[in-house]
């Protein structure tokens, strides 16, 4: 397929039609899927109580959004993390971001913040420390990398070493926590999509939609940035402000994605892996085509993740790293092939 | 006529070391500058200031008669184009999405970037690699095609500055033969300035207007091929032993290393 990434603007690939159409798809499964057993199909046809309705759009609306949302933020700050890494293994979970926001989570929690703010001061508060502390990870990798061409065991190396720091800090933390935080510590750890209602899902949406707004701004800068700092920069590209525009915007993407809803993985590795495989690898077209893709797999695992044990839940992180760790595997094996 | 490029008494130090010093010249529209000297004697450096990839410690480089600090990025990019020695790119683009890399800083005017790829490909002899993949192709091959993004950049600009450090390093000679012959066309043609690092001797003297050869960061020899190459100056900069001959049909010399 040809994606002139700096010619004439030309027609929008096909596939994106398609990865419309499956997001569709997904949105209408996972409206109905779940507990309740109904949705819009059967409240267009009259079959539905205004009760059931209400608890629909209480319950079930806010949780399809935020599959939406953080699905689209996880690929595509994933996508983005690897145009700038110049590394198809990088992946705000596998380079520590999400366990650099979630070790904030946690000592947001163990800090005795909430006798000082009200509920809802006390929730944005968890929502900017995650994106700070997503930040800090994404910086510290990033400057860690900073003037070499970043292998894959380095990039996997320099993760391990953060996601290590992050875990034995979060076990300490714990450690220190009493019953009622550690509680609230390890439901929040465990990664889901049912915790959150509107107004946290607002606040989030504010934080993490001028990420990824960055982050769509700056794909086509993305593309040039794939010849290195050195020609870049005499092609016409500040490299190092689109570098930190990534940092920020994936900081905030990612940073509220698990302030939402705990750690998710490898939906930022696999999704933009697959769709290169669709629509090449600039960026003008995987990103928006990775936040689709993203969106359409984390409703259809949470939906999963609602009906195949029900009536109790299975963790949606569970889920994407069932898939995700073979589909690691099997990424790493192929890019051994080829070398 | 006016000099496109000046350097005033350059001189850049890096850790207590002068790695280029004294050096003052002019390079005039329409010509190449080949730059020949033995490894580490700063011909990478010159094309780094030239570059911008840092600061010179003293001296002042001006581009068509204005300090090249006083030029913005998006200028630059549009006037002044350069190939590093090795560009890897680790994602399956296709050659002509590389060459349109190249276009970044005329995102204005994308309807002319088709015409400008598939000329500048052709140019460089990168022609029949369009559709294949970058991660895919020889070192040759993707020099080639790194040559034609360099080219894009500047295409049809009039005075451009064009940076080549070992441009055809890995060329054969019909390769290197059809490239030269294609660049001293286009420096014709559009009053380019080309400044090429070479390690072919051969190749300076045969297309080069002028050659500057460097030792230890200083010059040793600057001017016309035929002055600056000669069989004295060579061999006590390379440290070789060089036997050197008339080119059979043109005024130019050939050199060969004895055995």
């Amino acid at each position: 397929m040809q994606t002139q990434s700096l010619g004439k603007p030309g027609p929008l690939p096909k596939g994106m039609l398609l990865l419309l159409l499956i997001l569709g798809g997904a949105l209408l499964v996972a409206s109905q899927a779940g507990a309740l057993g109904m949705g819009p199909w059967q409240a267009l046809r009259g079959q539905m109580s205004a009760y059931d309705w209400q608890l629909w759009s209480a319950i079930r609306l806010p949780r399809l959004l935020l599959a939406l949302l953080v699905g689209a933020s996880l690929a595509i700050a994933g996508a983005a993390m690897q145009g700038m890494f110049r590394n198809p293994l990088a992946d705000p979970g596998l380079l520590g971001v999400s366990s650099g926001a979630g070790l904030a989570v946690a000592l947001w929690i163990l800090l005795p913040f909430h006798l000082l703010l009200a509920d809802h001061w006390n929730w944005a508060g968890q929502m900017l420390a995650a994106c700070l502390g997503g930040w800090l990870a994404c910086w510290l990798v990033f400057n860690l990398g900073k003037g070499r061409q970043t292998s894959m065991l380095w990039l996997l190396l320099a993760g391990l070493a953060i996601n290590t720091l992050a875990g034995a800090f979060s076990g300490l933390l714990s450690y220190l926590a009493d019953d009622q935080q550690l509680r609230q510590m390890s439901l929040w750890g465990m990664g889901g999509l049912g915790y959150v209602q509107t107004r946290e899902l607002l606040f989030g949406a504010l934080l993490m939609l001028p990420g990824l707004l960055l982050l769509l701004h700056v794909r086509k800068d993305l593309d040039v940035l794939q010849l290195g700092d050195v020609s870049a920069a005499s092609t016409g590209l500040d490299a190092d402000l689109l570098k930190r525009k990534v940092v920020l915007g994936t900081a905030l993407a990612v940073g509220g994605s698990v302030a939402l809803a705990g750690i998710i993985g490898f939906l930022g590795l696999m999704i933009p892996h697959l769709l290169r495989m669709i629509f090449g690898p600039g960026h003008r077209f995987l990103l928006p085509a990775s936040a689709l893709g993203g969106a359409s797999l984390l409703l259809i695992a949470d939906a999963l993740a609602r009906t195949l044990a029900a009536p109790a839940e299975i963790p949606v992180g569970l889920l994407t790293s069932l898939i995700g760790g073979p589909y690691f595997l099997w990424m790493l094996s192929r890019g051994r092939k080829k070398e | 006529m006016n000099p496109n490029v000046t350097l005033e008494s350059l001189g850049m130090a890096a850790k207590g070391n002068w790695r280029l010093s004294e050096l003052s010249l002019q390079l005039y529209p329409g010509e190449i500058t080949a730059v020949c000297g033995p490894n580490g004697a700063g011909k990478s450096t010159l094309l780094g200031l030239l570059a911008n990839d840092f600061q010179p410690t003293c001296g002042e480089i001006k581009l068509q008669e204005r300090p090249l600090n006083s030029w913005s990025n998006r200028e630059l990019a549009r006037t002044r184009s350069r190939l590093e020695q090795q560009v890897t790119i680790s994602f399956d683009f296709r050659v002509e999405e590389v060459v349109a890399l190249g276009r970044f800083a005329w995102q204005e005017i994308p309807e002319e970037t088709d015409k400008i790829v598939e000329a500048a490909l052709q140019a460089a002899g990168a022609d029949l690699l369009k559709g294949r993949l970058i991660t895919q192709l020889s070192g040759g091959e993707r020099q080639r095609v790194h040559l034609a993004r360099v080219l894009a950049q500047v295409w049809a600009v009039p005075r451009a500055l064009l940076l080549l450090d070992e441009p055809l390093s890995a060329q054969d000679l019909g390769q290197q033969q059809w490239i030269f012959r294609c660049l001293r066309r286009l420096v014709k043609e559009y009053q380019w300035s080309l400044v090429v690092v070479l390690h072919d001797l051969n190749l300076a003297s045969l297309y080069a207007d002028r050659v500057l050869l460097l030792e230890k960061g200083k010059t040793q020899a600057w001017g016309l091929p035929k002055k600056v190459l000669d069989v004295d100056h060579l061999s006590r900069v390379y440290a070789a032993e060089l036997d050197i001959y008339a080119h059979s049909q043109k005024q130019q010399q050939v050199f060969m290393i004895d055995v």
